[in-house]
């Protein structure tokens, strides 16, 4: 009978014993979660952290070569345009200026991009890098267009030039009783084509000058009609070396 | 004074002497004023030759230096036609969709 008691007894102890423990755990269970919310959201900060300094690392290095490769390009141009002997003071140092003025303005960038913390911010200063400066796809094409505009006014100058002496010498020798006609004919020719020269360098440079980083999407355009005019001016110019080159024949033969 | 046969000798020889080689001073400095003045007659002409085709060398320069400037700007010219050759074989090479920003 005591057994039997005894028994019962331990038996509904083992129950209000299981019942404690079981409230104490479903008491615990949303402290527990909270817990792991909480690491998890840590971690999970974490890795944002990490990445965010990822990115900016990546950004930074990926800016730094894009400056860098336009810088050297630039320079490259004011080191042509220092050497070069055909084209007047005034242009060569335009042209110099406008480059000099791309390579500051891209180092300050690089200044920015390199202290940078800021992931948006430091988005948006790379991306500066093609859409406030376009060094391939605007500056590069029209200085060096104007460049060769530059180059093709110094030729059209030293042809008035020469033009104006054969035109002296033929006068002199039709004063002298020459008949000159032949040597008047080239002439005007030689006239005719350095006045179209001028022609086409004026709105070759005209075409240049107006590209800007703003106008990207018409810089190709641009460009090609820029070179066309450029290519009708050295044409030109190369018919009026010809003309000039008959009137000294010319000259030779009748003298 | 009378004077005897010897001394009439030695007066008409020291005469004769005297006389000698006063010409023959007078024909030496003749003959080297002669050459003097033929040395500046040649030299005056040698300039007169040498200064007549300078005259006409100038009266040819307009027309000879036109020709020579011509030659020049020729090859100037030339030089600068085969430079704009290259700036525009360099313009069209410019890889312009590097600057293209949707890539990065």
């Amino acid at each position: 009978m005591t057994m039997k008691m005894n028994l019962k007894f331990k038996t509904k102890l083992a129950g209000v014993v299981v019942l404690i423990i079981s409230l104490l755990i479903c008491s615990l269970l949303p402290t527990l979660a909270q817990a792991a919310r909480l690491r998890t959201a840590q971690r999970s900060n974490d890795a944002v952290v990490e990445n965010t300094t990822n990115r900016l690392e990546v950004l930074r290095k990926k800016g730094d070569h894009l400056i860098s490769v336009r810088i050297k390009a630039l320079n490259k141009g004011i080191s042509r345009l220092k050497s070069a002997v055909r084209i007047s003071d005034e242009d060569r140092d335009s042209l110099i200026s406008d480059l000099q003025t791309n390579i500051d303005g891209l180092n300050d960038l690089k200044t920015k991009i390199d202290a940078e913390t800021d992931l948006v911010a430091m988005k948006s200063e790379v991306r500066s890098i093609f859409v406030d400066f376009r060094i391939f796809m605007v500056v590069l094409p029209r200085d060096k267009g104007l460049f060769a505009v530059a180059r093709l006014n110094h030729a059209v100058g030293k042809l008035e030039n020469v033009s104006a002496k054969l035109e002296t010498a033929i006068n002199e020798l039709k004063q002298a009783g020459k008949d000159t006609s032949e040597a008047d004919g080239y002439l005007t020719a030689l006239k005719n084509d350095l006045a179209n020269a001028k022609s086409d360098i004026n709105q070759a440079e005209s075409t240049f000058s107006s590209m800007t980083p703003e106008k990207d999407d018409e810089a190709k355009s641009m460009v090609k009609s820029g070179i066309a005019f450029v290519r009708a001016a050295r044409q030109n110019i190369k018919d009026a070396i010809q003309q000039a080159r008959k009137i000294s024949t010319w000259l030779r033969n009748n003298d | 004074m009378v004077l005897t046969r010897k001394r009439r000798v030695f007066l008409v020889v020291v005469s004769f002497i005297l006389i000698l080689g006063l010409s023959l001073a007078g024909c030496r400095a003749g003959r080297e004023a002669g050459r003097e003045k033929i040395k500046k007659a040649i030299t005056t002409s040698r300039e007169e030759t040498t200064a007549t085709p300078t005259e006409e060398e100038a009266e040819e320069t307009p027309q000879a230096k036109v020709i020579t400037d011509v030659d020049a700007v020729d090859d100037e010219v030339s030089k600068i036609l085969s430079e704009v050759d290259s700036d525009i074989k360099e313009i069209e090479n410019i890889d312009v969709d590097s600057d293209n920003e949707s890539g990065y």
